[in-house]
């Protein structure tokens, strides 16, 4: 993940659950969400949709990071507003062009 | 001279306009300026009076692609917030330049006579070597660089040479990053250069550039106007026949840019009708025709616009 640093990123809010993640991005604005799918609570879609269905982070982009790229999850997915997705494993490279997919050239 | 004027594919895919008709449309004085200007805001490119009929001649194609009335409702069309896709049409039919694979040969012979001697050896020692082909159009620049290099000397995959080439039209990327030209577009290269690093694919004289020459090019998009993304510092740049289409300020910030991203000694490889001119031109002395050594001189031009820094929200274990 150090590969963000080179990437023209100015600031990483890392959380471990989307509640969390829910709650540092109304105090501090992000362009893009970078999440699991997988994760304790509330699941990568419930999170999509929890950003979506906000003013304050609706306009985020969002890309999800899955272990299978299951299609139909994938089509949720899409149907909720999601950006663009990464499949474990990725390389850093991989990751900037997902990343540039959403919110333009780095 | 004879020139490869290879017509690259992309653009006959905008070639529908042949079917679409032949009408012209007339380009008054005024929509000529206001063009100009979205074309300075877009790409920082300094259209002056003398290209009128160039711009007549490359936009009356957008416009019947669209099927609109005239350049007036194209201005209008450009800048809507949803057109970004035509605005790039508009840049990349502004400045579409024809290549050709090793196009200005001397460069090539000096690239290997004179620069890859050293670089080779520094590469040998295990530094790395980095090349920028600035406006690279569908690739053959990029590629008659990497040919060089492997015609050069043995173990150029082994060692750190990389190749950095941009562009500002993405569909000419696209058509880079596949690697494939047509027979007029490979015939004029050296037979035994294209014996090992261009293999036939599908059934229509198309050739495929070896995953060799491939892998040393990474292509990436740049607007000049804006910020570039490229680190340096760099060995070698090619920037042939790009500044021909911008005003002389923007020139200015484009030398000083290259002398910041230039090693001292470093080379800058321009197009024949391009000069660089004062102040810039402290920065680097002729080295050859239309050929750069950057001096030891330091660089005071302020630094570019600093790149878009983004926030990022990330919950992945």
């Amino acid at each position: 993940m150090q590969a963000l640093d080179r990437m023209g990123i100015a600031h990483v809010d890392w959380q471990n659950d989307a509640q969390s993640a829910l709650k540092a991005m109304l105090a501090r604005p992000v362009h893009l969400v970078i999440s699991d799918f997988n994760m304790p609570g509330m699941d990568g879609l419930a999170f999509l949709q929890a950003v979506r269905s906000q003013k304050a982070t609706q306009r985020a982009g969002f890309i999800m990071v899955t272990g299978s790229a299951d299609p139909t999850l994938l089509a949720r997915g899409q149907r909720l507003g999601l950006n663009n997705y990464l499949k474990k494993p990725f390389t850093p490279e991989e990751l900037r062009t997902s990343i540039e997919r959403v919110v333009g050239r780095l | 001279m004879t020139r490869n004027c290879f017509k690259p594919l992309g653009r006959s895919a905008l070639g529908e306009a042949d079917v679409i008709g032949s009408q012209r449309f007339a380009l008054t004085d005024r929509e000529f300026e206001r063009i100009a200007e979205i074309a300075r805001d877009l790409a920082g490119l300094d259209l002056g009076p003398g290209k009128k009929a160039l711009v007549s001649g490359r936009l009356a194609r957008r416009v019947r692609l669209l099927g609109l009335d005239g350049f007036a409702d194209y201005c209008a069309h450009v800048l809507e917030p949803d057109a970004e896709e035509e605005r790039g049409h508009m840049i990349a039919a502004l400045t579409t330049n024809v290549t050709a694979f090793f196009r200005e040969a001397h460069h090539f012979s000096h690239l290997r006579d004179v620069v890859l001697p050293d670089l080779n050896r520094a590469a040998l020692d295990g530094l790395p070597v980095r090349i920028w082909s600035a406006g690279c159009s569908s690739g053959q620049e990029p590629y008659s660089i990497a040919l060089t290099l492997l015609a050069s000397m043995a173990n150029v995959g082994a060692l750190d040479f990389r190749i950095i080439a941009t562009d500002i039209d993405s569909n000419m990327l696209r058509l880079a990053t596949t690697g494939i030209y047509p027979d007029d577009a490979v015939a004029e290269i050296e037979p035994d250069l294209r014996r090992r690093f261009f293999h036939p694919v599908g059934e229509g004289g198309q050739w495929k550039i070896d995953d060799i020459v491939r892998d040393l090019v990474v292509f990436r998009r740049l607007n000049f106007a804006k910020t570039w993304p490229v680190r340096g510092p760099f060995d070698i740049i090619f920037c042939r026949n790009v500044t021909i289409y911008f005003g002389e300020a923007m020139r200015q910030t484009m030398w000083a840019g290259f002398a910041r991203l230039l090693r001292p000694g470093g080379r800058l490889y321009i197009g024949h009708a391009e000069r660089i001119g004062a102040p810039a031109s402290d920065y680097f002395v002729p080295d050859g025709t239309t050929v750069y050594r950057r001096t030891d001189a330091v660089c005071h031009d302020p630094a570019p616009p600093a790149e878009r820094r983004l926030n990022l929200s990330i919950t992945i274990r």
